[in-house]
């Protein structure tokens, strides 16, 4: 029996020009989330219930923030694609994040369903990548997985621990732990979607989207069901308008005032021209 | 400063050593990787993984990429 002899890309100019641009789209996507999640948690530092949570979240924004310019270094060596410039002049509505990303979280139950949900399910999209065959991304991964084990670990514990809380608490978290995970399926995208099936069939990535999330929510929903917490009933995604550009179904981005944030338009005046 | 037997966690290499004790937070000290010339920070967590609460597919204790 022979195997089929892998095919190893020591750059994106290696690929052809689809895989190419969908091995471009995937990792912007997973760049706009990790951006909003560094900002959520960073607005999280403070206004948590406990100040070890506070300080947590300001560690968790500065790796979501390191694992967004290692994103950017490779995007940047490999497609051209200028960090600040992408930030500046992209519209709102080409941001590509999770979209449950894109306003304020309303209350803390969210805030741990940024973590256990939105962070941890990228985290098994990037697991799926650790043995890419796409050199620049590989050597990336290794280091982000690493430390997401510590964001997961943080999430899990918020959920054990604010369930444990009571039924108010129970009945909260599973409204924002069901929000997030449908905002999570419907950025994983459709079942056979062509960027998807073509950047497994390269190998830069060992499973599809789908499989990933279905993973993700087993395991999710087997934690929940230890802590007596129920997550509402998902109908499933309906991905007819789904866009493989935004991996969205409807048409969104980050709030005004949150894009300002980001991109420092209040310090326009010192950046440097 | 002495070598350290903490692998890249880009290339996979041993050959790496402990530039400072502590670098952007107490908890992680700052490491140089010779063969792929690049810093990194690594959680000091005594010799023995930390035991987290983690799903099986994120529970092996440490990364450990071949060296590529």
């Amino acid at each position: 029996m022979t195997s089929t002899p892998v095919t190893n890309f020591d750059a994106a100019s290696d690929m052809d020009e689809a895989t190419s641009g969908a091995a471009r789209r995937l990792l912007r996507a997973v760049a706009d989330t990790k951006l909003l999640l560094g900002y959520h948690y960073g607005e999280w530092t403070f206004g948590t219930p406990e100040l070890e949570a506070a300080v947590a979240n300001c560690s968790l924004s500065q790796s979501e923030l390191g694992h967004l310019r290692l994103l950017d270094g490779v995007l940047k060596k490999s497609w051209g694609d200028d960090p600040d410039t992408v930030l500046a002049e992209r519209d709102a509505a080409e941001f590509a994040n999770v979209a449950c990303l894109d306003g304020d979280l309303p209350d803390w139950p969210a805030c741990i369903a940024m973590n256990a949900v939105v962070d941890d399910a990228v985290t098994y999209l990037l697991h799926a990548m650790m043995d890419s065959t796409f050199r620049p991304l590989r050597q990336s991964v290794a280091k982000m997985v690493d430390e997401e084990r510590y964001h997961v670990h943080h999430g899990r514990g918020w959920v054990r621990a604010w369930a444990s809380r009571g039924a108010t608490e129970r009945e909260a978290l599973a409204s924002r732990l069901g929000a997030a995970l449908a905002s999570v399926e419907a950025w994983f995208g459709p079942a056979g979607e062509a960027e998807d099936q073509a950047l497994v069939a390269a190998g830069i990535k060992a499973a599809s989207n789908r499989e990933v999330f279905a993973s993700f929510k087993a395991d999710l929903t087997a934690l929940v069901a230890e802590l007596e917490v129920t997550l509402p009933e998902s109908p499933g995604a309906d991905f007819s308008t789904w866009s493989p550009q935004t991996r969205r179904i409807e048409e969104g981005g980050p709030r005004p005032g949150i894009l300002a944030h980001l991109r420092g338009d209040r310090n326009d005046i010192f950046k440097r021209s | 400063m002495a070598s350290a037997a903490r692998s890249c966690p880009f290339c996979g290499s041993l050959d790496t050593t402990r530039e400072t004790d502590f670098s952007t937070s107490l908890m992680v000290s700052l490491y140089y990787c010779t063969r792929c010339r690049t810093t990194f920070e690594a959680i000091k967590w005594g010799d023995a993984p930390a035991e987290l609460d983690l799903p099986d597919i994120l529970s092996e204790s440490e990364t450990g990429r071949p060296a590529t």
